[in-house]
């Protein structure tokens, strides 16, 4: 694809999100939200990944551990 | 066109639902069916947690893959009608953005499923985005017209993937499914390809209509019925599918190769739709686009058998089955 238009719409987006990130005391209110509203999910992404990775870590340890009968 | 994405982006920052929408739910929605019969029809007896866990890894691996397809596919995406609301070209989520998503998506995807499902299943769900994003999406789509021929391996491991997480191994079955999917992907992408020509040519994507033309591809639709109408009934000769399997693949098969007929019969692919909606359609492309959609519902249809033959305890083993290669 080579229309310039598109080239440079995309390029243009990259900038207006390169320039966000780099200043971020200078981006509007709505986006400052927007953006806090991803870091919080990043987060709790990135928490819930942890716990399924304890959960099927102990899954695992459950079925590999003989049972010690009394 | 751009203006209008123009405006649409300033109005609203990225949110949530831009990044569902980078994963494509809807692709997502059939790799996470397939993989979960694969899981289900494997013969072992899976943790269900470790089962949660792997059918997880896999659409979180499909995310990844999609993502990374919209952040290198977004000059194309945005002057197809079909796909220019997509995030990326919408503005509402920068390429780079879209990239860092898919390779972190992809990374966690591997490691969960390394963990649930063991080495293999990891390596084959790996391999597969690689596959997805890389030789497909980089260098297939813009350079051949065999591109979703290749390239619709990717789409197809997912049952193999699983299989591979339950039972650490792989063999004839799962090979049989992944076939199923493979050869059902080009005369359904061909379909969709015939009636949506004018998007792919503008977009300067080589599909098999653009390049060979739109009665070449109705032939090919046509042949690529033919092989698949019986390979989708091989499971029962191993024993994977039983009666309830043969009678749905016999009816969808019978029924997607009548419908090849018509659309080797038809001029579809002439009329020149250019319509926005997936469905609709100029008189002379119906039979591609009901081709298309039936398609859908006969990938569905085969896996739903199987599902609930192996979920669901409705396996009834057929006398059809080959000495030597009963699972």
């Amino acid at each position: 694809v080579t229309d310039p238009r598109i080239q440079s719409y995309l390029a243009d987006q990259d900038a207006h999100h390169a320039a966000e990130t780099a200043r971020p005391g200078e981006i509007s209110p709505e986006a400052a939200k927007a953006r806090s509203r991803r870091n919080v999910a990043i987060a709790l992404g990135l928490g819930a990944f942890a716990l399924v990775l304890l959960v099927v870590t102990m899954a695992q340890l459950a079925g590999q551990t003989p049972r010690i009968t009394y | 066109m751009i203006d209008t994405l123009a405006a649409s982006s300033a109005a609203r920052p990225a949110e949530w639902r831009d990044y569902v929408a980078l994963m494509k739910p809807r692709v997502m929605s059939l790799v996470v069916f397939t993989a979960f019969v694969g899981l289900l029809a494997a013969p072992a007896d899976v943790n269900p947690i470790l089962a949660a866990a792997i059918v997880l890894a896999i659409a979180l691996g499909a995310g990844g893959a999609g993502a990374l397809n919209m952040a290198y596919d977004a000059d194309i995406d945005a002057v197809m009608r079909r796909t220019c609301a997509r995030p990326v070209p919408a503005g509402k989520v920068s390429r780079a953005e879209a990239m860092t998503f898919g390779l972190v998506m992809s990374a966690l995807a591997v490691t969960l499923l390394a963990l649930a499902g063991g080495p293999l299943a990891a390596g084959l769900l790996a391999f597969t985005i690689f596959f997805y994003a890389v030789i497909y999406t980089m260098w297939l789509k813009r350079s051949t017209a065999q591109n979703i021929v290749i390239g619709g391996l990717a789409g197809a491991l997912p049952p193999a993937v699983a299989w591979a997480g339950a039972t650490g191994s792989l063999g004839l079955d799962p090979a049989l499914m992944v076939a199923i999917i493979f050869f059902w992907t080009p005369p359904h992408f061909w379909a969709l390809a015939l009636y949506k020509q004018g998007d792919y040519a503008k977009a300067g994507v080589p599909m098999l209509p653009n390049v060979a033309g739109a009665p070449a591809a109705r032939l090919q639709i046509l042949l690529y019925a033919l092989l698949l109408a019986p390979l989708g009934l091989a499971p029962v000769a191993t024993g994977l599918g039983g009666w309830l399997y043969a009678a749905v693949s016999i009816g969808l098969g019978a029924m997607f190769v009548l419908l090849a007929v018509r659309v080797a019969r038809s001029r579809a692919g002439e009329a020149g739709t250019d319509e926005a909606d997936l469905y609709e359609v100029k008189m002379g492309d119906r039979a591609a686009r009901d081709l298309f959609a039936f398609s859908i519902l006969y990938l569905f249809g085969l896996f739903a058998a199987l599902l609930a033959e192996h979920g669901l305890g409705l396996y009834a083993a057929t006398p059809f089955v080959l000495g030597g290669v009963a699972p």
